[in-house]
């Protein structure tokens, strides 16, 4: 396994499709800051919490990265050498997931450390503002939480389509459609206090629910007062939610990808 | 006589089509198999079910002895090295760097002088550090063969090897392929080059239509590849006709001409003719080449 890994890095730090869509999305890091505090004066905190949602912005990239790499190894016939070479198929599906796993956080770390390091120079770093260390702690924890689902749900479609034109329509509807959600139920349980059901069970099925919930929501409410986002108390349920919807959202992909894929033929 | 690969009724279906057909198929130790047969005749699908690409509808295959669904049958793979239809590259990577990255999977420490000798081997020395995107089809084939030799395998599967060599590659090929296969590597290489793999085959197995028709060493196909006599005539119908009335059977009707392979002379052959009304204007012997071999067994296959 650990062979497959090291040569799909050694691959994947090559490929001129992964060096332009890195350097794409530090530009877009960059605009993206500058244009968040030219609008709305969001400081280095609150691009923090903006910057990693994973269906509203930049990270796109990351679900769209890991599309043209997974399926760059179909087109290129690189899975076909592997199997050739006597690894297993489970070995090779695990090995592109872990590869998109670490790729996905190399990306991740990088563009969420240039956009709060360039919200911090225009407008500083107070956070104590978004809640101090205990909320940031707790949001990097969904965060790594919501891209674990986000890399499995690439790697899926990528493997499961084949075609970077057939599986990243699909995973970008799905992503921005999830990060979505939340805003409408959170808005709708202002206006009626009865969604507030639905809001529940949508933390327990939506697999981007509380990354959502934070980025979408308490941003666009807290971002322009000085209100602490942690007023908004987090119950243990919401807590829990958080963390294990999205990864076992993940294990569901995982493992439904690898049946799939050890049972389809390989071109 | 040791078979490193055998197969078991082996079936792949495809639409509720079959691309191969209950094959038993079986490949000596030591051997260069020339795999022979059509387009879609089930030659790549069969290379594709050995090394796991596809998974069989029916049947089973066995390698170096393991059984396809031994849970051993990965290790056995690692044995065993293939190039099915074109080979696999990144076209944004150096040679150098195809190598390491297979290296990296096989996980065999890569070196520079290793890659170095690798490249030497195959004609390819001058280009480790060209991107393979820029390498015309026949170096890309022979980086594809330099990949096969990284983990020194017992049993190598060669699609179509020679396509888009030019002759010096086919050659170079060629000698790499019997220098190999006398330091004990078995080859099965399926070719439409039949005069190339003429040259290196020591046993052959003949498909079309998915359905594997016969496995015979070279020197017994030799035998079999016996001297045919070709009569040309202005009616070629009227002269299958009497051929068939003669009770000559082993036939390949062309345009112009018959090929007769039955036991018969030329002088028996035109004599009886005569009395049958016919006069043959041309008549000369031939012997068949593994061609005309496999033309006339598929010709055989199909009036069956």
């Amino acid at each position: 396994m650990i062979n497959i890994i090291k040569a799909s890095i050694f691959k994947l730090f090559r490929d001129k499709t992964f060096q332009i869509t890195m350097i794409i999305g530090g530009g877009m890091v960059v605009m993206m800051s500058l244009l968040y505090y030219a609008i709305d004066n969001l400081s280095g905190n609150y691009a923090l919490l903006v910057s990693t949602a994973p269906g509203s912005n930049f990270t796109l990239t990351v679900p769209i990265n890991l599309i043209v790499f997974t399926v760059g190894e179909f087109t290129y016939g690189t899975i076909r050498n592997k199997v050739i070479a006597g690894i297993s198929k489970t070995k090779i599906y695990l090995g592109l997931f872990i590869t998109g796993l670490l790729f996905t956080f190399i990306l991740v770390t990088a563009y969420v450390s240039l956009m709060v390091a360039v919200g911090s120079i225009v407008g500083g770093f107070d956070p104590s503002k978004i809640g101090g260390g205990q909320f940031i702690g707790l949001y990097i924890v969904y965060t790594i939480c919501t891209f674990v689902f986000v890399t499995a749900l690439s790697v899926f479609f990528a493997s499961l389509i084949r075609a970077i034109g057939g599986s990243t329509p699909i995973v970008i509807v799905l992503l921005v459609m999830l990060s979505l959600i939340p805003l409408f139920t959170f808005l709708a349980q202002f206006a009626t206090k009865s969604i507030s059901a639905v809001n529940h069970w949508s933390m327990w099925i939506n697999p981007l629910y509380m990354n959502g919930f934070y980025s979408n929501n308490i941003v666009s409410l807290f971002a322009q007062s000085d209100s602490k986002i942690d007023a908004f108390k987090q119950s243990t349920d919401m807590i829990l939610a958080g963390i294990l919807t999205p990864l076992l959202w993940s294990a569901v992909l995982v493992v439904s990808g690898l049946l799939i894929f050890n049972k389809r033929d390989i071109k | 006589m040791e078979y490193i690969v055998q197969t078991n009724e082996l079936c792949k279906r495809y639409n509720g089509r079959f691309a191969v057909d209950h094959v038993n198929m079986n490949i000596p130790r030591g051997s260069v198999y020339g795999f022979v047969g059509e387009n879609g005749s089930g030659k790549t699908t069969i290379i594709r079910l050995l090394m796991g690409l596809a998974l069989p509808t029916k049947g089973k295959y066995s390698l170096f002895g393991e059984d396809s669904k031994s849970k051993n049958i990965y290790n056995v793979r690692k044995q065993i090295s293939a190039i099915v239809e074109a080979p696999s590259l990144v076209p944004s990577m150096t040679a150098k760097q195809n190598i390491k990255y297979a290296a990296l999977y096989y996980g065999i420490k890569y070196t520079d002088e290793m890659a170095n000798t690798i490249l030497k081997e195959v004609g390819l020395e001058d280009t480790g550090n060209k991107k393979t995107r820029n390498f015309s089809l026949g170096m890309r084939q022979r980086l594809g063969i330099a990949l096969l030799l990284l983990n020194k395998p017992s049993l190598m599967l060669l699609d179509e090897p020679m396509n888009g060599l030019d002759p010096t590659g086919v050659a170079d090929l060629r000698d790499l392929i019997i220098n190999l296969n006398k330091k004990g590597i078995t080859f099965l290489i399926s070719s439409h080059i039949l005069s190339e793999l003429e040259k290196v085959a020591t046993y052959y197995g003949f498909i079309s239509h998915g359905k594997l028709l016969k496995e015979i060493s070279a020197e017994d196909l030799v035998a079999e590849c016996k001297k045919g006599i070709d009569l040309r005539h202005h009616d070629i119908s009227k002269l299958e006709k009497a051929l068939k009335k003669l009770g000559y059977d082993n036939l390949r009707v062309s345009p112009n001409s018959i090929r007769v392979y039955d036991e018969v002379t030329p002088l028996e052959l035109l004599t009886k003719l005569h009395k049958e009304g016919i006069e043959i204007k041309d008549i000369r012997t031939t012997e068949m080449n593994v061609e005309e071999y496999y033309l006339n067994m598929i010709g055989g296959a199909r009036n069956d």
